[in-house]
Parts: C-alpha cells; structure tokens; sequence
C-alpha cells in the first residue's frame, strides 16, 4: 500500500462515518442485499465481520486481503487495519441506504455503486485433462497438504489417504477428532458411492459439528467434499444423481448440529457454491497443469476459516470419488491432451 | 484428575485465534488434557469420550466457546485465570484506539504529535489543557467562558514548560503555514504575529499578503492575555519564541489596548526584542507609547504596512485612502446625493469583534463617539443592543447574538434581520459591514449578502431614501472564497467596497457627512 | 519533551478534541490529524468532573 492510501485511511478513519468501498460482491450476497433492512452485525473478527439476515442467512462483510465468495462484500479495507478496530459491534443495525450499506447510521458505510458482482464460472469440460493427469494433480495436492496444512483437526487423515500402509502407522498418532471422525468418514464415502441415502444420513450425524475451530473441522472436511462433488459432477460427465443426492443428505442433517456459521457454509456447499481459492482448486486440478494445481493448493491451505487443510481433505475424498466414477461407470469423457 | 470447564456464551474467535488458545493453555503447568472447541452436540460427545465434560459444558450450546481442562489440583486456579486472560486478551486493536474517545488513546495512534486542538465546552477546557500540558504538548484552546484564574493557571504551566497555550477563546492561528481553527490562506514569510484578537489577526494577515509579504507564525493568546490578571503571559512568550525563530524578521503585537501595567510588560518585552517590533494596541494614540523606540499603530492597516515597510527596509507611511482623494470624494458625491435631510448615522454590523472595535475608533476623531456594545467609552455602551442609537457600531458576535446560534461569520440571518431593521430606521445614511473569510465562515458571503442589501435599499427607496452600503472583505484569494470573487459580487450589489476595515470606516464617515469632514480627514 | 522552536522547525501533527469540522479543515491542509470523539466526563456532570480532576492531580 503506498503511503497516500495509508494517509487516506488513517485520516478518513478519524471522522465518522468510516466510508468504504464494496470491491466485489458474491452473487448470493448481491441477492442478500437487495432489502432495505439488510439485518443486524452477528460476529466480529479481524479479517471478516458477518452479518445476520432476517432470513438467519449471513453476509461477510470482508476485507481487501480475504477472498471472493458467494456471499463475500470485499471492501477497501485494507490489511494492517483490523475489522475488530473500525467500530463495528455485534448487533449494530445493517440497513441499505440508496447505493450504500451503512452499519449503526454512521459508524460504516459501505459503497456498493462501483461493486463487480463475483459469479465464479463453474464449466470447464472443454479443458479437461486426462484421466491419469488428474491424478496426478490430486496427488501433488496431497503432497502439499502434508506440507503445509495444519493437522489439529481432521485434516491430519490426509496423510491416511490412498496409502494404507501409512494409514496404520499414521493412526496411532491421530488427534481425538480425527480419530472418532476416521469410521464415519470411510462409511459416508461407501455410502455416497452407493447411493444409500439413510447410511448418508446415519454417517453424515456422526460427523456434523465435530472438531476445533470456529467452524467445525468436520464441517470444513464436508463443505470441500460437497462443493468438490457439486463442480466435478457436471464437468466429469457422471451420474448427476450421486452428487445431488449426497448433498442433499447432509445438508439435510445440518441444523441443530453446528454453529450458526458453519452451518451457512455447508448449506452452500451443497449447492456447489464457495469461495474462489476453493473453486479454483477444484479447477485446477481438472483442467490445469501441475505447478498451477500446487499453487491453488497452496492458497487453499492458507485459508483460516474455514479451515484450508480440513477443506482439501474434502476436496481430496470428492475428488478420488467423483474421478473413479467417471473412469468406471459414466460415459466416456473428453480426453483432451495437456497443451 | 480434575476436569473443568470454561464456558463463554456467544463467544466468537477466529479458528486462528482458537488454535493459538489452545497451544498455550495446554502448555500451562500442572495441565494434563485441554481442548478448545464450540460446544456442538458431537464436540460434546467426544469430550465426554476424553473425560473433559463437566456439568457447565453439558448445558453449553453449538454457539457457545467450550475450554475444557484437566489439571492438577493444585494448578487448577492459575490455569483458569491464564485461560481467561487470554480469552480477554486485546490482540487486535480495539475500536477506541482508532476512533479515540481520550487524548491518552489519540496519542497511542500518534505518539509524536506536537498540537492539541481544543473546543470543548468551557467549564471542561481545563481538565484537557493542563492533560495537554502535561504531556508536553502545545494548546490551541478555541473554548471560550474558562474562568480567567484557570486561564492563568494554564498559562504559567505552559510557561514552564516553555509550551505555547494559545487561548482560551482563540479563534485563529497560523502555526507553520497551516490555519488552525478560522484563518485565512496567506503567503508564507518571515512576519510575526501575535494577536490577542482573531479578527485582528486576520485583518493583519490577509493585508500582509495583499502587500505580496508573508507570516513566519501567528500566534493567537486568546482574548484574555493582556488582562491584569494574565499580565500577558503567551503574548511575551509569543515575542521571545518569533525572537528566536530563524525565519521571523519582524514582528506585530495586535490587541485592544490593554491594562496599563500589562501594557509596561508588554513593551519592556518588545523593547529588549531584537528584532523591529510594530505595536497595535487598536486605538491608542501614537505618543503615549511611540517614544520607547519601538514603532507604534493605531490601525491594523497601519500595522500591517508598517511591518511590510520595515521588512522590505522601506519607510512606514499611514494610509488613509489607497485611492486618490479626488475619487473618494467622487464616491462619496454619488452616495450622499440621495441622502434624505433624516439620514445622518453609521450603522455597522460587524462580525468581528476587534473590527467593530477599530471601526468606532477610526469614526470617533472623524464623527465622534459611536455607541456600541463594545463601545471605547463606558458611557457610549448601548442600553438595548437590538435598538440602535445615533452612530453605532455593533459587534454580532458577542455573547447576546450567539448563544445557542451560529457564529456571525457563518450564519447571517441575525445580520440580515438587522440590516432591514436598520433600512427601515429613517436615520440610518450608511450601512457598514465587514465581511470574513477563510477557514471557518460562511462559504459564499457575498451570495448570502446580495438579497438582503438589495431589500434594504428597496425598503429605503420606497420611503424616498438612498441607503448607502460599505464594506470590507477580510480574505485572500487563495482562500475557498476568493477574495476578488467576494469584491466583484459586493460591488455589483452596489456596496462600496474598501481594501480594509479602517478605510471602509473612513468612507462610511465621509457619506454620511456628506463630505463635510474632508479637511479634517485629508490632514 | 520540549515544545516550543520545536514545533516551529517540525511538522504539524495535531490531535483535535471537541468540534469535528476543525479536524476536516486541518485535513484539507493536508495536516495530519487524530480526531477525538469528546464526550463530558462523568456524563455531563459538572461536580462529579471536578472530584475526577482532584483524583487526577492528587496522582
């Protein structure tokens, strides 16, 4: 940031009200706030304050550093100055004023006449790689996950993955959650390959707001499955069905179970809706090469919240899923060699 | 094996922050077992698996912050209190250091600050200053109604501390080329001011920079400095600072004239100055103070030009008109003809209380004394301030006009009132007005006069009167307003306008005496 | 901390307390200034201030 813009911050952060501008605007979000009463401020963090709809649905309102997402306002703000320190408090009213969100009259307002709405583009069939080149992604994938994710939740099973030998070894060193959520997941994942909607269900309780963080290290691990599921579905050309139905399952089993937060991203997720690091993993490793599959990796696991190596573990078992699926029992899909 | 845990309801951190908890509590002595989690159902069932789930967590909901231990008896307590510290723990910084509600925290986000700008409600002013002081910071106190011993209480800690108080009730002040509270924008130079009076200073400023010379600093002491009680405290220092300052070359002392010892004080400093001093102690006569070798005017024009003159190594003449005589007399031939035989006094309504003051100063040699409602002379103080009476002058931003209003400089309705008021009154010849601008006043003066002016000679013309208008524009063209844009606008209207206060006083006299007083003038 | 010449030859950095618009005109001069949000101590009171200043000078 050069010094100018640190100048207009720190002086235009003196004198209410805080303006800034909405940079860009999830879709979901654009429909959020098409209401005179937005709602009320429900949490407030460093990065990121969340709003609560009268429909109890959330909007990020989030600074320039975070990421785009369906129900993400990027705004100005810029990264040295926290979201904790700009006046913003829980329960603050949230209202649209003509082409504007103010918070509390005149604590914030919020710009949102210039915002580009974010609509991510979730069809890549005419880049799909090869069968065996999307392995390949998914295993460097892996790879940076044991390198650089962080294993307090179940993220740690991601060394079990593929490999049952080091699943052996691995187990005994299992943190208490990964450990309990270890059965529950292979039986999910049986059950999603079978299409048993009630062992969807009976898995799916099992693993719905289990885990540290602010939302739940499970809930991550299901969020990056279902989205994974959702997007590669219709690129990979297999059973609409399986995915769909998968979803639907464990969105179903969602209330009651977890953090009000959460639960917004898993209901997302379901549809097929997250932010733009995770879709554009999911991206990459169909369709990209395998320095550009590591680097999205990479940005992944740098998410916070939710947890990146919880969602990757997610992502990684949607993805095996959906791929031998597609090698095994749809028609066959487009092979198209590397460029 | 004791397990407990520490429940906080509707709790939000971030799943960093969470992670960073829960590392250090389970480094804490005597702690066997801890987790951090939100307490949903399963989070739950499995600290019941790990023997972490007590009664309170039981209760807990999924949006509730669960922080379970099992410790050592005897390291329970600390563990408990750590854990609970850190939850407390301000890691970011919080809203009151951003959006400060107390010098300490305003201080904390500008540790190197220099100035404290305060306009506060009088009867607190105190409390800020001497905080101010304290931390060894310069004062600009705009607030006024500072009980005059807390003013001198203030001023002789800042003294001390070799600190500039600049106040109470000090309106204007230009310290390294930036106007603090109302000022205008004049050229950067190496000429002094200190001031007692703000209008004063504008005045001396602006015309400073007409002359094409420049303000080194102009320092404003507040209205009370030259009180017998204060004893002129910051105007000394004002003097030995502006002494020592590389970039001053001259020096001018502005105030109503002041007590007479404080008066001794004041030119003992300005005597020991090395630097030229020019002393404007408004309306006093040249030879009480002029024999002590320092230079002496009566008017802030004089002031002002004097100090250029000495500047630029030149000789001080007084002005009394810039223009020829032969025009002046012209002018006022033009606007006297239509006086009726009733009209006979000057009326001037002034926003600035030291421009009033000169006003009735420069009149009363020329067409005696003026009443006022800050009158030369005790016995010429108006009875009813919103009745005029013979020659007045009336300060409108005093007191009477401005509590719970606007000041004048900003808002002209009481202004306007009176301007029709004084239209309608069959005596009134001339209308004076002085009109300020700069940081602070009214963005657009001229505009806000043009209606109200044209009313009044209306009202006047319908009962078979010319009512004449003079006025004066305090400002520069640098300023938002835009000095020559402010003139043209008012000469348009049909009011004369003059180059400063003083002369515009001196043509006020003129018309309504029909030019009578020439000789006496011209001298 | 001397003031005094210093602030002569420094940079103005000012903190404002009381009227906003002070701060705004300053900010126009391209001054840096913190802006404090004042609110009368001890809500308003004038008595309860002052006990707050003896407390503050006794330190």
């Amino acid at each position: 940031m050069s010094s100018e813009e640190k100048e207009f911050f720190r002086s235009s952060m003196l004198i209410r009200p805080l303006r800034l501008v909405a940079i860009s605007i999830g879709s979901i979000a654009c429909k959020r706030l098409n209401q005179e009463r937005i709602g009320q401020v429900h949490s407030v963090f460093r990065r990121v304050f969340n709003v609560l709809t009268p429909e109890n649905r959330l909007i990020c309102v989030v600074r320039r550093d975070v990421q785009r997402g369906p129900i993400n306002v990027v705004t100005n703000l810029p990264q040295w100055i926290s979201m904790t320190s700009i006046g913003v408090r829980e329960n603050y009213e949230v209202l649209k004023v003509g082409g504007s969100i103010t918070v509390e009259n005149d604590v914030l307002v919020i710009s949102t006449r210039n915002a580009k709405e974010w609509k991510p583009q979730k069809e890549f069939q005419a880049d799909l790689l090869t069968a065996e080149q999307i392995r390949d992604n998914l295993r460097l994938v892996k790879e940076a996950a044991c390198s650089h994710g962080s294993f307090s939740g179940l993220g740690q099973l991601i060394e079990c993955l593929g490999d049952r030998r080091s699943a052996r070894l691995v187990r005994g060193a299992l943190n208490p959650f990964a450990r309990k959520a270890l059965p529950h997941i292979s039986k999910l994942m049986k059950a999603i390959r079978e299409g048993c909607s009630p062992n969807i269900r009976t898995s799916a309780k099992r693993l719905i707001g289990l885990g540290p963080g602010l939302t739940p290290s499970a809930d991550d691990m299901l969020s990056g499955l279902m989205t994974s599921l959702a997007v590669m579905t219709k690129n990979l050309g297999i059973n609409a069905n399986l995915a769909s139905r998968a979803n639907k399952e464990i969105a179903s089993c969602v209330p009651g179970r977890t953090t009000l937060i959460s639960q917004e991203f898993l209901t997302l997720a379901a549809d097929g809706e997250a932010s733009e690091p995770i879709l554009e993993l999911i991206e990459r490793i169909m369709t990209g090469r395998p320095e550009k599959a590591e680097k999205a990796a990479i940005d992944v696991l740098a998410i916070g919240d939710p947890s990146g190596t919880d969602v990757m573990l997610g992502i990684l078992l949607g993805s095996n899923l959906a791929l031998n699926e597609a090698i095994h029992r749809a028609k066959p899909f487009k092979i198209l060699p590397l460029l | 094996m004791v397990a407990t845990v520490v429940v906080r309801k509707d709790t939000y951190r971030d799943s960093v922050t969470l992670m960073k908890i829960s590392s250090k509590v389970a480094q804490l002595k005597g702690v066997r077992q801890a987790a951090v989690v939100m307490a949903t159902p399963l989070n739950k069932q499995l600290l019941g698996d790990i023997g972490l789930l007590t009664d309170e967590g039981e209760r807990a909901g999924p949006t509730d912050l669960v922080i379970a231990l099992d410790a050592e008896d005897e390291s329970m307590s600390s563990a408990v209190s750590e854990v609970d510290s850190l939850l407390s723990a301000r890691e970011y910084v919080e809203a009151e250091e951003i959006l400060p509600r107390t010098l300490d925290s305003a201080l904390r986000m500008m540790p190197d600050a220099n100035l404290v700008m305060i306009s506060v409600p009088g009867n607190f002013a105190k409390r800020e200053a001497l905080r101010a002081l304290r931390k060894g910071l310069n004062v600009f106190l705009f607030s006024s109604n500072v009980p005059i011993e807390e003013e001198l209480e203030l001023k002789k800690l800042a003294s001390e501390k070799d600190l500039l108080l600049m106040g109470p009730d000090c309106g204007t002040a230009i310290i390294n080329g930036v106007v603090l509270g109302f000022g205008n924008i004049v050229n950067q130079g190496s000429i002094g001011v200190v001031s007692a009076s703000g209008t004063g200073l504008q005045q001396i400023s602006t015309l400073i920079d007409r002359e094409g010379l420049g303000v080194s600093q102009a320092i404003g002491t507040g209205g009370n400095d030259l009180s017998e009680k204060v004893g002129g405290i910051m105007m000394t220092k004002g003097i030995r600072l502006l002494e020592q300052d590389e970039k001053t070359r001259a020096i001018v002392l502005v105030s109503k004239p002041p007590d007479p010892q404080v008066t001794e004080r004041i030119l003992e400093a300005a005597d020991c100055c090395k630097k030229p001093v020019v002393v404007n102690f408004i309306g006093v006569e040249n030879n009480s103070i002029g024999k002590k070798g320092f230079i002496t005017a009566t008017t802030l024009e004089d002031a002002a030009r004097t100090v250029c003159a000495l500047v630029q190594g030149k000789r001080p003449r007084k002005t009394i008109f810039d223009i020829a005589r032969k025009r002046i007399m012209s002018i006022v031939e033009s606007e006297s003809s239509g006086l009726s035989s009733t009209q006979r006094y000057v009326r001037g309504l002034f926003s600035g209380g030291t421009l009033c003051y000169e006003a009735v100063a420069v009149l009363a040699p020329l067409i005696g004394d003026a009443y006022s409602n800050t009158p030369l002379k005790r016995e010429y103080k108006l009875e009813d301030v919103n009745v005029s009476k013979e020659h007045t002058c009336i300060d409108m931003g005093s007191e009477e006009f401005t509590v719970g209003r606007p000041h004048p400089m900003i808002d002209f309705t009481l202004r306007r009132r009176r301007l029709a008021q004084e239209a309608r009154d069959p005596e009134t010849a001339v209308i004076m007005l002085d009109v300020v601008l700069g940081y602070g006043a009214n963005p657009d003066p001229s505009a806000e006069l043009v209606a109200p002016i044209a009313e009044a000679k209306t009202i006047a013309e319908q009962d078979g009167r010319y009512l004449s208008f003079v006025a004066s524009v305090i400002g520069t063209a640098k300023d938002p307003q835009d000095l020559r844009r402010q003139e043209r606008k008012l000469k348009q209207a049909g009011v004369v306008v003059m180059p400063s206060n003083a002369q515009a006083a001196r043509i006020a006299a003129l018309v309504a005496t029909r030019g009578a007083i020439e000789e006496r003038l011209f001298v | 901390m001397s003031g005094k010449a210093h602030v002569f030859d420094k940079k103005l950095k000012v903190v404002n307390i009381g009227v906003r618009t002070f701060a705004e005109d300053l900010e126009k001069q391209g001054v840096e200034v913190v802006h404090v949000d004042w609110s009368p101590p001890a809500g308003g009171d004038i008595e309860i201030a002052k006990l707050l200043e003896k407390l503050e000078e006794g330190r």
